[in-house]
């Protein structure tokens, strides 16, 4: 795999200083790791989705991959080479070869501006001087995302909510990167738009030989885009698969409360599904993390015994990568 | 069988603006039984909350003005009412609002938000039997005990000890079950809950569910479930009805209704949710209509793959199979001996 590998993750690790107890001079502070020690490789052309609930670190992750952040620790490297290093990197042009889509296409359009020059930003930004060649530009991707031409003038208050995302996509596309970061893309969005979205999302893909990071809580956004899964639980990959291994025969417990907790439509959708029932438990603090498997609170397999072993590493079972002592 | 808890029978509901009339609720028909959980399906701006914000008594008229049909709760005719009756009546109205932290203050304690809901209550909403009772001891500490009954009836483990917190200190998961039990201190016979759970994750949606189920059926509840999320209408609702551009185009068993849906919207909304078998959805082709000039006839007709001229024509509801009910010209009256 790390042959054909565009992005690679080396044990990255995000901290944040957070308070802690007391004010002023006696303040003590905290550190939270929101993304912990995490390794990725994703190959050139994939659609790899990370997957898990709020506060799983999957959208720090994700910022860590598209350089919107540093890690405190470990790298980040775009075809071998390291791009989260703060000295000397032309982050201008990184951005021609990675961008992000994100979640809230209302928030993530300046309302002042017009179509037209929401999508010539980054075109202006990485030098091209010539409006008439932003604008015949701009006309392209408009077509490209299937938004008629007349759109160009209109302000993002009269555009609907999937011509929006639209819009935010044609402005990724802009600078013709090889990578999309996508943020919940469809997640604001009604599922008939969302169904347009995603077709959309593929035919671009096809056309422009992309590699999409998709960061979703839907598993049925992963199953009909993704190629590869990775499974986030308080700041770690917990598992990691194809989307179909993963979800027809999920092996982490976590995964499994996860799949399960999925509230399908049709009764076919019900059966693919397991049954395990969750534990009432909560996410362990991320300021004082647990020094057994982080998961131990709300699993339903738990055993005495992972209470005195260190949180389980990421070790192949069978074909796939997953982190449990029980295996 | 028993009176229905509500029915809106042929609701028509336009709203007048600067830019003209719009036509936003054009047929809404809608029953719900005792002790009966009916959800409320839909696409954004189909005229789903629009519909409960009518039932609760808060739409804004105008610009909203009621053109037709009639809302009725617990058997009386809320035209018919006077503004007192009519209160008398929203006192058994419990509502679940969609995001929880949008809704509590931030300043209070719960406890603080929970006794003032229940002492509003207790002094039958008149302000100055409020604010005595607010100050009087003996009635805050009942209505303290009161709020850990409720606290514990939405299953909180240590009702004391989250009473005492502000809301920033509870998981989206447990706002959500304060603001469930903060809906249930009126003693209520119908909750109206509006997405309640489209703010959680999967796992502390499923528990919410489960609880809203369970406690359905404890207090003897009715309710009126909207969400746009056809997998948690088949959880947690025995019927379902599907809207469109402020009609009710169909309704049934929820199970039955989403794996065999008659009308075409139902079908299209269901194919166009990705299947865990994996495969692209199908979109819907076209947009919902412009509710100031809307298509005659059939509101989906525009974006129907089966459309005909009949279509232009508003067609009418038919029963099909005893207890589904489609408004579709694909359909035709089944004969009843």
């Amino acid at each position: 795999m790390s042959a054909a590998a565009i992005l690679q993750a080396r044990s990255v690790t995000k901290a944040f200083k957070v308070p802690r107890k007391g004010k002023g001079l006696g303040a003590r502070t905290a550190t939270l790791r929101a993304v912990n020690d995490v390794s990725l490789d994703i190959a050139e052309g994939e659609v790899f989705a990370i997957v898990g609930e709020s506060g799983s670190g999957k959208t720090t992750l994700a910022n860590l991959l598209a350089r919107v952040t540093v890690p405190t620790d470990g790298q980040v490297l775009l075809a071998g080479r390291e791009i989260s290093r703060t000295d000397k990197l032309d982050l201008r042009a990184l951005r021609r070869d990675i961008q992000i889509v994100f979640q809230d296409p209302g928030s993530s359009l300046n309302p002042r501006q017009s179509v037209e020059e929401i999508v010539a930003l980054p075109l202006k930004l990485s030098g091209m001087k010539s409006r008439k060649e932003r604008t015949a530009r701009v006309r392209e991707l408009l077509k490209a995302v299937h938004l008629p031409v007349d759109f160009l003038a209109r302000l993002p208050a009269s555009l609907s909510g999937g011509q929006k995302q639209r819009v935010n996509i044609a402005r990724a596309l802009a600078l013709q990167p090889q990578i999309l970061v996508l943020d919940e893309p469809t997640s604001a969005l009604d599922v008939s738009v969302q169904a347009r979205v995603l077709e959309l999302l593929m035919n671009l893909k096809r056309e422009r030989a992309l590699t999409y990071i998709l960061v979703t809580h839907n598993f049925g956004v992963v199953r009909a885009i993704a190629d590869r899964v990775a499974v986030m639980y308080f700041g770690k990959i917990v598992e990691i698969g194809t989307v179909g291994e993963v979800m027809s025969a999920p092996r982490h417990p976590y995964t499994q409360t996860l799949l399960s907790a999925i509230p399908a439509v049709r009764e076919a959708d019900r059966d693919l599904l397991p049954s395990t029932e969750p534990l009432d438990g909560e996410m362990p603090s991320f300021v004082d993390p647990p020094l057994y498997c982080s998961f131990y609170s709300r699993c339903p397999r738990r055993q005495l015994s992972c209470l005195s072993l260190p949180h389980p590493p990421l070790v192949n079972h069978g074909g796939r990568q997953m982190s449990c002592h029980l295996g | 069988m028993a009176e229905p808890v509500v029915r809106l029978t042929s609701l028509r509901v336009d709203f007048h603006t600067a830019d003209g009339v719009e036509q936003v609720i054009r047929d809404v028909t809608l029953r719900i039984d005792p002790g009966e959980i009916v959800g409320l399906v839909g696409e954004s701006g189909c005229g789903k909350s629009v519909t409960a914000k009518l039932l609760l008594g808060i739409l804004p008229m105008p610009p909203a003005r009621l053109k037709n049909g009639t809302v009725e709760m617990f058997g009386r005719d809320l035209a018919m009412l006077g503004a007192v009756e009519r209160d008398t009546l929203k006192k058994h109205v419990a509502y679940v609002p969609q995001d929880p932290s949008a809704v509590l203050n931030p300043s209070f304690t719960i406890a603080s938000q929970m006794i003032d809901m229940i002492v509003w209550y207790e002094s039958d909403r008149r302000l100055l039997e409020y604010f005595r009772r607010r100050h009087s001891k003996r009635h805050v500490a009942r209505a303290h005990d009161f709020a850990a009954e409720l606290l514990g009836k939405v299953q909180i483990a240590d009702p004391d000890d989250v009473l005492r917190r502000y809301p920033v200190q509870l998981s989206g998961g447990m706002r959500q079950r304060v603001l469930l039990a903060m809906a249930l201190s009126g003693r209520p016979k119908l909750m109206i809950a509006d997405e309640p759970t489209t703010a959680l994750d999967v796992t502390v949606q499923k528990r919410t569910i489960d609880l809203l189920k369970d406690l359905a059926q404890r207090e003897h509840l009715a309710g009126l479930y909207i969400t746009h999320d056809l997998g948690v209408a088949r959880e947690i609702c025995a019927r379902t009805y599907v809207m469109y551009a402020g009609t009710t185009v169909e309704n049934g068993p929820t199970a039955e209704l989403l794996d065999r849906p008659l009308h075409p919207y139902t079908r299209g909304l269901v194919e166009a949710i990705p299947s865990l078998a994996g495969g692209l959805p199908h979109a819907i082709a076209g947009q919902v209509p412009d509710y100031l000039s809307p298509p005659p006839g059939c509101r989906f007709a525009p974006r129907c793959g089966e459309a005909r001229d009949l279509c232009r024509a508003v067609p009418e509801s038919v029963i099909r199979e005893g207890r589904r009910e489609v408004s579709c010209w694909l359909y035709e009256r089944e004969t009843v001996a």
